[in-house]
């Protein structure tokens, strides 16, 4: 692996920091003579534990040297992502085979600081998936922004009131309880814990918002937006979630509702419902989580502008899907979010009716090329961005 | 051909003008018209594709009639010209890409051969063509650069280069430095309307040959459902 041709850098260092710890996991195998059988065994078999965990990274690693990426994202996506999370990140763009989106968010213990990006092997070579990882940087953000001790005392209060105000589903959930009256304390914290839960969830959803603005929604609706099933305490459904990212869009964000209501007529989403032994916990924890998203939004919003980000503007978005459709990328510096935004734009603009048997064979080829020429279109505008920072001196 | 002052002119029309030339990342204009040449200087890309050592003992680089039988029931006379055509030995075609970030290295050894691209896109509207041509700076170094030379109208596109060292050390090429030059030629009434086969790519592309009726007369060869029918 380490002869393979890395795009970057940081794939490298993760490769050697791995290659580090296995070294380190080594020598701890040179044991003195006369040490017990079973104690090298258990020795053995957790060092093999730990071995085996580095084998889904190493094939991460090994999969972001694939040419089918797009690796000219590596510079504008980690210069965002480091923008945002306020500090030096390593960024790894590659494939899962699983679909997955996106993997690993700094939470691989031997490399603290690295951001896996993982986009589905089949579409790996799509940019306008990107924004997707804006949702899984936002897990990053939100332990960085410490989210989770400003917001769980004013969830579980918000809990007791919610439970007092909704007599019905307040005393549905206490008579569910094992111990009723006396076990109060541990519904009240259970469902505080999947209103965080939850919260969580759509901050990283606005998150991903702020910084691609349509682009995330429209990837969301292209990749997550089908997700049948139950669903539990601890996720909101999709519906939910994509009325939340419509409602923060406004009408800043143009194209957000048509989306929505696109998805809409075509049933595109399926609203999944809690079982019918969650129904009365799910009621109060989802009006709990409803009222405490305005807090969580304005929070983060004023936070991320506070770093000097701000989201995608809609006059460039314009600028850049009109170079678009003139077959060109657009020759001036603009941020990631105002071009696959623009992408995401010209994509829905094109016909996407599906093609079928035969005679659609000819159709069916010119569109294949018209999303090649977009996604072209699409890096070379990012190249031009990473250019333009290098003349500058800001690379 | 176009002087400096003209080029410029045409690189500030707006989007819709019919004489609008793009290049984009786009080329300092007061560097152009200081200079006062001819030709617009193109920059080297990140992308590069070479030829994979092959099996096949050549490269065929046009159509054979199909070795490959159609389906039972398929009417041979109805056979689409791709069942009937077939490409040179994917064997024979075999390339890998790689990719080079800026302040890196590519080093292409004496007598090897690479396909690049330029960093630039090029859009060229239908009123203008274009001829590129390597630098003399690097060819006085054993590096050429073989493109297609000719550019159509409404090419669109970023431009594949085929770049050889015919020199006898290994030369360091580098994403970002000055590969090739474009000249630019009016073209007097506007009537092609195809860009091109390789219009619209970022990457270095090579192409399957197309068919050329003449050249199969010429040699003697037939489609598969034309022999099949005999």
């Amino acid at each position: 692996m380490a002869a393979s041709s890395f795009p970057h850098d940081d794939g490298r260092a993760a490769l050697a920091a791995i290659r580090k710890h296995c070294k380190d996991l080594q020598a701890d195998l040179d044991l003195p003579v006369g040490v017990r059988t079973d104690v090298v065994d258990h020795l053995c078999l957790n060092l093999l534990d730990k071995v085996d965990k580095f084998t889904a990274i190493l094939g991460f690693i090994l999969r972001s040297t694939n040419v089918r990426n797009p690796f000219e994202l590596h510079y504008i996506v980690k210069k965002l992502v480091s923008r945002a999370l306020d500090g030096d990140v390593s960024l790894l763009i590659s494939s899962e085979w699983t679909y997955v989106p996106f993997t690993y968010p700094m939470s691989v213990d031997q490399l603290p600081d690295a951001i896996l990006i993982g986009t589905p092997a089949p579409e790996s070579g799509n940019p306008l998936l990107i924004p997707l990882a804006g949702h899984e940087v936002g897990h990053s953000a939100w332990r960085m922004y410490g989210c989770s001790p400003l917001y769980a005392r004013m969830a579980n209060q918000a809990v007791k009131e919610e439970i007092d105000r909704n007599k019905e589903a307040g005393k549905a959930l206490l008579e569910a309880a094992p111990l009723k009256a006396l076990d109060k304390d541990r519904v009240i914290n259970q469902c505080a814990g999947h209103v965080m839960e939850q919260l969580e969830e759509i901050f990283c959803d606005l998150f991903g918002l702020y910084l691609f603005g349509y682009g995330f929604i429209a990837a969301f609706d292209y990749l997550l937006g089908p997700g049948g099933h139950v669903r539990g305490l601890d996720y909101p459904s999709d519906d939910q979630r994509m009325a939340i990212l419509v409602e923060a869009a406004g009408d800043k964000v143009e194209g957000a509702l048509d989306l929505r209501l696109d998805a809409a007529m075509a049933a595109h989403w399926t609203v999944a419902a809690p079982s019918l032994a969650d129904k009365a916990g799910a009621e109060i924890v989802d009006a709990v989580t409803r009222s405490m998203v305005p807090q969580v939004r304005t929070d983060l919003f004023a936070r991320l502008q506070s770093l000097g980000i701000n989201p995608p503007q809609q006059h460039v978005i314009d600028n850049v899907l009109q170079a678009f459709e003139r077959g060109e990328p657009y020759p001036e510096r603009v941020e990631l979010g105002e071009i696959v935004s623009a992408g995401w734009h010209r994509l829905r603009a094109l016909d996407l009716a599906p093609c079928r048997g035969a005679d659609e064979e000819e159709k069916r080829g010119n569109r294949s090329k018209s999303y090649k020429v977009l996604a072209d279109l699409v890096l070379k505008t990012i190249e031009v961005a990473e250019y333009h920072d290098r003349i500058a001196g800001h690379a | 051909m176009l002087n400096a002052d003209e080029i410029c002119i045409r690189l500030e029309h707006d989007p819709g003008h019919v004489d609008r030339l793009a290049i984009v990342p786009r080329p300092d204009q007061a560097i152009l018209r200081a200079r006062g040449g001819t030709s617009v200087d193109l920059r080297l890309g990140r992308w590069f594709r070479s030829f994979k050592p092959s099996k096949s003992s050549e490269a065929k680089l046009w159509l054979e009639p199909s070795a490959a039988a159609p389906p039972l029931d398929a009417d041979l006379g109805d056979l689409p010209a791709e069942r009937q055509w077939a490409p040179p030995a994917r064997d024979a075609m075999r390339t890998s890409e790689h990719f080079v970030r800026f302040g890196a290295n590519f080093v292409l050894h004496p007598g090897r051969f690479v396909l690049g691209v330029t960093m630039e896109w090029l859009s060229l509207p239908r009123t203008l063509s274009g001829y590129v041509s390597g630098k003399s700076s690097l060819g006085r170094h054993g590096l050429v650069i073989e493109t297609a030379a000719g550019l159509h109208p409404g090419f669109s596109g970023c431009l594949t280069l085929e770049l050889a060292n015919v020199g006898e050390v290994p030369v360091a090429i580098s994403p970002g430095m000055e590969i090739c030059q474009i000249f630019l030629h009016r073209v007097e009434q506007h009537e092609c309307d195809d860009p091109g086969t390789f219009s619209g790519q970022r990457k270095p592309a090579i192409s399957l040959p197309k068919r050329d009726a003449i050249f199969d007369r010429l040699r003697g060869a037939e489609p598969y459902s034309a022999a099949a029918l005999r």
